[in-house]
């Protein structure tokens, strides 16, 4: 008897965890670099490019995953995010207006681009989009890279001065705490994650997240409801290209340099729709499981398993085939088709999306039935 | 005539003829990979994203070819009976390839949403380079020469060489090919007949899935095509060499209409000619951008490309 | 008083005359099928009129044209005397004309050269030590597009730079040295633009200048052309550019202007023949969808919750609890849309539909599939609409619910109107009775 009762308490835990999971999240990591020394070394810096990516996964998830529109170039306005605010804070410029106000003009410059991207083509067919996004994506790329007076070219734009240089507050300077202490960042990025997941949350349960599902679901039947598609659609264009300038700029921030151009290419665009798919579009757990998973991957596990396989000497000629982080590339290629012929909804599906991919095979095996 | 100096000999109008001369040539190769995206989508409506890898692939295999059975060293008659075998195994090997990626990976999605398809299409995309990277390695690897880079015209104002030539040939060879195919035969019937409406297509018979692994293999075999011509006309082959052509022809399938194969040719001469003298009289590194600010200003004024239909939504 | 009186009821008199929805000689054709050939049909205000026919006699085509989903290839439909189009207005022009700014402004900037650019205004600046100020900004532009020679200093020496600081002709000790120098560099250069002859003394200055050793009179050729190039690029880039943006803006503008939105702002809202819900959003949402225009309130209110936002949305949640009610479905408001019963979820359609406030809603085979005690509940709820004043265009199948509830009905055979009246009347006309049982019939 004691023993259901206690398993009952258990669960009760365990609901009550799973339905509160972002405050629990949020204190765990709020209060780990206390208890983790770890957190104020490498690790921590690993930390903050995780809540960094989170960021900008969040920002692609509201295209991709509420507006079911496919971005195939979000590090494009990432790379934006972080060159606005190179520009604007290093020192080789005359502006150094400081991180906050270069964060803010990073999100205003990034949303600008996207709604100046998006107006010519959001009215196209979906599929167009894809590859203007794409196209978009290398050619930021390759103008941040032409532009070399403005941009410094493959050196990229440092040193970036860590938020709040100069800045003393009683007796302790901001700056200089940022530059040596990661925890800073850690909790800097941290609170902006948090703040940017309360606000997907509300505009999720908000008219403009209910415009955007609405496009998702039938363009035509909400076109027909009066609502303006290419508005709805801009909107999300604007907000994801916003969301990713601000995961910029705090990324050149925590850098300390907004690294080269090459650093947005495809590729980063990729891992990023890759973690909002894995996890789940349109689902905010999701897309933040999703990320930790690349990320993880990336940063843990392959580094992991790439030294453990040299330990047991099995690949004496260097070979990239009998290396872990050489069939990189095709992990991720089967990870992608596997959740899409296994789980399209995702790792944690949002109620809706998996709703969606179900019904639609439901019907398709009502119709063969018939 | 005396020879103009040569900051002004950019003006030249052989200079102007030159660089079309290029345009045409680059045209015509991105067209026949653009033919291999736009017949995928007319059929599925998928962008076939691992279309640029497929092709990777296939040089990788003409790279292997042609290293194994010694080339190189024949003499010229040999070479061009060895390169019209290239195309051919690299064709087969191209559209089996394709046509088995539709089987396992596609096919199963049909009824999916249309997301699912195109991120399997992303993933099969980076599996091929992954499988890429093995094959050649993660450097650039150069392909033997193995049509003679002779010049057709007398003097040296104009160049257009066998290899230029080859180019144009084949590519135009096998475009009247594919619109034989497509226009007056049954299968070409069944093919547009499924793009139109697969289900009243297979209402009256038509075997769906087997026209929509013929679209693959037809796809799949021009990009077979296509990668023998790249490895002979560029003669640098890597495994990233798919992303930036895949990304050329797509908009080219793009500029044209996509889903339509004349489309997709007149895209990809628009796409090689703007390259080229872009290339020319602004410089390499700004083609780019300059291609893609011409793809959103034609589907700014024609969003359904140059050749394409304008479809309606089936309500 | 009495004058306005009359006034407002002649108009609301007028009003009357003028049907609601007015379709005229409508013709729509797909490639070599016409669908709908010539269509005649007024609409008159809380009404319920039926459009019938037997299957492919174009009523969907016919429908889909009205909410503009479908371009009429010939003839119009007006509803309360207004073509169903998106006015150009001032606004329009303003944003046509915005739009085509920037798009020039951004091909101007690039044709100049923008990294140069950026070294004349912003790094030429640091360079020298200098503050940034706005008012630099402007003086470094012109310099910039009149290919003027500056100073700087660098590593405690000066130098005579071009505008944008990439190119050094000289090095001098001294500020002033320097700054004379760059004056006789400037008026050669001036000189040269103008040409030979047009500056009496450029000689003497072209002279001084080519005794300054190592700057050569090709480079101060190369400067003066410098100027006229950097701007007839700067202009021409401009003008094409604004060009280029307006028209694009135009022609997007253009291609919008009669879109299924228009109409449904206009007031006329549709439910499909083939359901078209939101299927993965509550029956709730699906209504919310509808009430969309009507909420109103910005994104910062969302995103703050502010009073305001909550007191709408509290709003919109009733309003739509309202329309489920008066379907019916107010019971399954939480439940997703695909989770609903096949009646069910045409009636959230309908409930969907009232819910934008439109004057008239048009029903596509609203019984489809519903077994006759569902039907008959659906005549009621149609009679029930028009109640509310709302008009009603209905294709229907179900002759006894067409029959019961029309006040007209009109009867379409292969993309033509064949008889338009009242239910008696059309249910005798023999040609219809020749459209749906065939002409063997009739004999």
């Amino acid at each position: 008897m004691s023993n259901s009762g206690e398993l009952s308490q258990r669960q009760q835990a365990w609901v009550l965890i799973k339905d509160h999971w972002d405050v629990s999240a949020l204190l765990v990591l709020a209060i780990a670099p206390l208890g983790v020394p770890a957190l104020g070394g490498a690790l921590g810096g690993q930390f903050t490019t995780l809540f960094i990516y989170s960021i900008l996964a969040l920002g692609l998830n509201v295209m991709v995953g509420y507006t079911g529109l496919v971005h195939l170039g979000i590090a494009a306005f990432f790379g934006i995010g972080a060159y606005v605010t190179g520009i604007l804070t290093v020192p080789m410029y005359p502006f150094q207006i400081g991180f906050l106000g270069a964060a803010i003009a990073s999100i205003v410059v990034a949303a600008g681009i996207g709604l100046a991207l998006g107006a010519p083509t959001l009215r196209l067919r979906g599929d167009y989009l894809a590859i203007v996004t794409l196209g978009f994506g290398e050619v930021v790329k390759v103008t941040l890279r032409n532009l070399e007076q403005i941009t410094g070219g493959m050196k990229g734009l440092n040193p970036v001065p860590p938020p709040g240089a100069g800045v003393k507050l009683g007796g302790l300077d901001v700056g200089l705490s940022f530059a040596i202490d990661p925890r800073w960042f850690y909790y800097l990025s941290l609170g902006i994650l948090a703040i940017v997941v309360i606000a997907m949350r509300r505009l999720e349960n908000s008219r403009l997240g209910r415009a955007w599902m609405a496009v998702r679901e039938d363009e035509l039947a909400a076109t027909a409801m009066g609502i303006s598609a290419t508005r709805v659609k801009l909107s999300a264009f604007a907000m994801s290209s916003a969301i990713a300038g601000l995961a910029g700029s705090l990324y050149a921030a925590s850098l300390s340099t907004t690294a080269d151009p090459n650093a947005y290419d495809f590729n980063r665009s990729i891992m990023v729709l890759c973690a909002v798919i894995l996890g789940g579009l349109g689902s905010i757990p999701g897309t933040l499981l999703g990320v930790g998973i690349l990320v993880g991957f990336d940063t843990v596990l392959a580094p992991w398993a790439d030294s453990w396989i040299q330990q047991l000497d099995i690949n004496p000629t260097g070979s990239s085939m009998l290396s872990f982080s050489g069939w990189r590339l095709a992990i991720f290629g089967v990870a992608l088709v596997l959740v899409m012929r296994l789980r399209p909804e995702g790792l944690v599906p949002s109620r809706r999306v998996a709703a969606e991919l179900h019904r639609e095979e439901e019907h398709a095996a009502i119709t063969k039935g018939f | 005539m005396p020879a103009l100096p040569p900051h002004l000999a950019m003006i030249s109008l052989e200079f102007f003829l030159q660089q079309c001369l290029i345009g045409v040539t680059n045209g015509a190769l991105i067209a026949l990979v653009a033919m291999g995206y736009s017949m995928v989508y007319g059929i599925i409506g998928l962008i076939n994203f691992a279309h640029g890898d497929l092709i990777m692939l296939g040089a990788c295999l003409a790279l292997s070819l042609v290293g194994a059975s010694g080339l190189v060293d024949a003499g010229p008659t040999a070479t061009w009976w060895g390169v019209v075998l290239l195309l051919l195994a690299c064709g087969l090997f191209c559209g089996t390839l394709n046509m088995a990626v539709d089987r396992f990976i596609y096919k199963p999605l049909r009824n999916a949403s249309k997301l699912a398809p195109l991120v399997s299409a992303i993933g099969v995309s980076f599996i091929f380079m992954n499988v890429g990277l093995f094959w050649l390695g993660p450097a650039d690897r150069s392909f033997p020469e193995l049509v003679p880079p002779t010049n057709l015209f007398s003097g040296d104002t104009l160049q257009f060489t066998y290899q230029d030539l080859l180019v144009v040939v084949v590519v135009v060879l096998l475009m009247v090919a594919l619109s034989v195919l497509v226009r007056s035969t049954r299968l070409g019937r069944a093919m547009r007949a499924v793009s139109q409406d697969p289900t009243a297509a297979a209402l009256v018979g038509v075997d769906v899935d087997r026209v929509i692994a013929a679209t693959f293999f037809i796809g799949g075999a021009l990009g077979g095509a296509a990668s023998v011509i790249y490895s002979l006309y560029i003669k640098t082959i890597g495994f990233q060499m798919g992303f930036q052509n895949g990304l050329y022809a797509f908009t080219a399938a793009v500029l044209g209409g996509i889903g339509s194969i004349p489309g997709a040719v007149v895209g990809g001469l628009v796409i090689g000619l703007v390259r080229s003298l872009a290339s020319a009289y602004v410089g390499e590194r700004w083609t780019g951008a300059i291609v893609f600010a011409i793809l959103i200003v034609i589907l700014v004024f024609r969003p359904e490309g140059l050749l394409g239909r304008r479809t309606r939504e089936k309500v | 008083m009495r004058t306005n009186t009359n006034q407002q009821k002649s108009l609301a008199e007028s009003a009357a005359e003028i049907p609601l929805l007015d379709i005229d000689r409508l013709t729509v054709r797909f490639g070599g099928l016409t669908a709908v050939s010539e269509l005649d049909l007024e609409v008159k205000k809380g009404s319920i009129v039926s459009l019938i026919g037997p299957n492919g006699a174009g009523k969907t085509t016919a429908f889909n044209t009205i909410s503009g989903i479908y371009e009429p290839s010939v003839g119009t439909v007006r509803f309360q005397g207004r073509r169903l189009e998106r006015e150009m207005t001032a606004s329009t022009v303003w944003g046509i004309v915005i739009i085509g700014l920037i798009t020039g402004l951004f091909v101007a900037t690039a044709a100049v050269d923008v990294d140069r650019l950026w070294l004349a205004v912003v790094k030429r600046g640091v360079a020298t030590g200098q503050p940034f100020v706005i008012k630099d900004v402007f003086s470094r532009l012109r310099g910039y597009f009149r290919a003027e020679l500056a100073i700087d200093q660098f590593s405690g020496k000066w130098r005579v730079v071009s505008a944008d600081g990439a190119e050094v002709l000289a090095i001098k000790r001294t500020r002033e040295e320097a700054q004379s120098l760059r004056n006789s560099l400037q008026a050669a250069v001036t000189a040269r633009r103008a040409g030979p002859g047009t500056v009496p003394d450029s000689s003497d200055l072209v002279k001084s200048a080519e005794a300054t050793p190592g700057i050569k009179s090709e480079v101060l050729d190369r400067l003066a052309a410098g100027k006229v190039r950097i701007r007839r690029r700067g202009w021409i880039g401009l003008f094409t550019g604004t060009l280029l943006g307006m028209t694009g803006a135009l022609a997007v503008w253009r291609r919008g202007r009669r879109s299924p939105e228009v109409v449904a702002r206009a007031g006329i809202a549709r439910t499909f023949q083939n359901i078209r819900l939101f299927s993965n959003m509550t029956v709730l949402e699906n209504v919310l969808i509808g009430l969309d225009r009507t909420i109103g309130g910005g994104i910062v209110g969302m995103l703050f919750r502010t009073p305001d936002n909550r007191r709408r949305e509290r709003e919109a949640n009733a309003k739509a609890l309202e329309s489920l009610e008066f379907v019916g479905l107010a019971s399954q408001a939480n439940r997703l849309a695909c989770q609903l019963a096949y009646g069910d979820q045409r009636r959230l359609e309908i409930a969907r539909a009232i819910s934008t406030g439109a004057q008239l809603v048009l029903l596509d085979e609203p019984a489809a599939g519903m077994n006759p005690s569902e039907t008959i509940e659906l005549a009621n709820l149609v009679q029930r609409i028009r109640q509310r004043g709302i008009t009603v265009l209905l294709i229907e199948h179900h002759m006894n619910i067409v029959m019961r509830i029309s006040d007209r009905v009109a009867v379409l055979d292969y993309g033509i109107k064949i008889c338009e009246g009242s239910p008696t009347e059309v249910k005798n006309n023999p040609k219809v009775i020749e459209a749906y049982l065939g002409s063997d019939a009739t004999t």
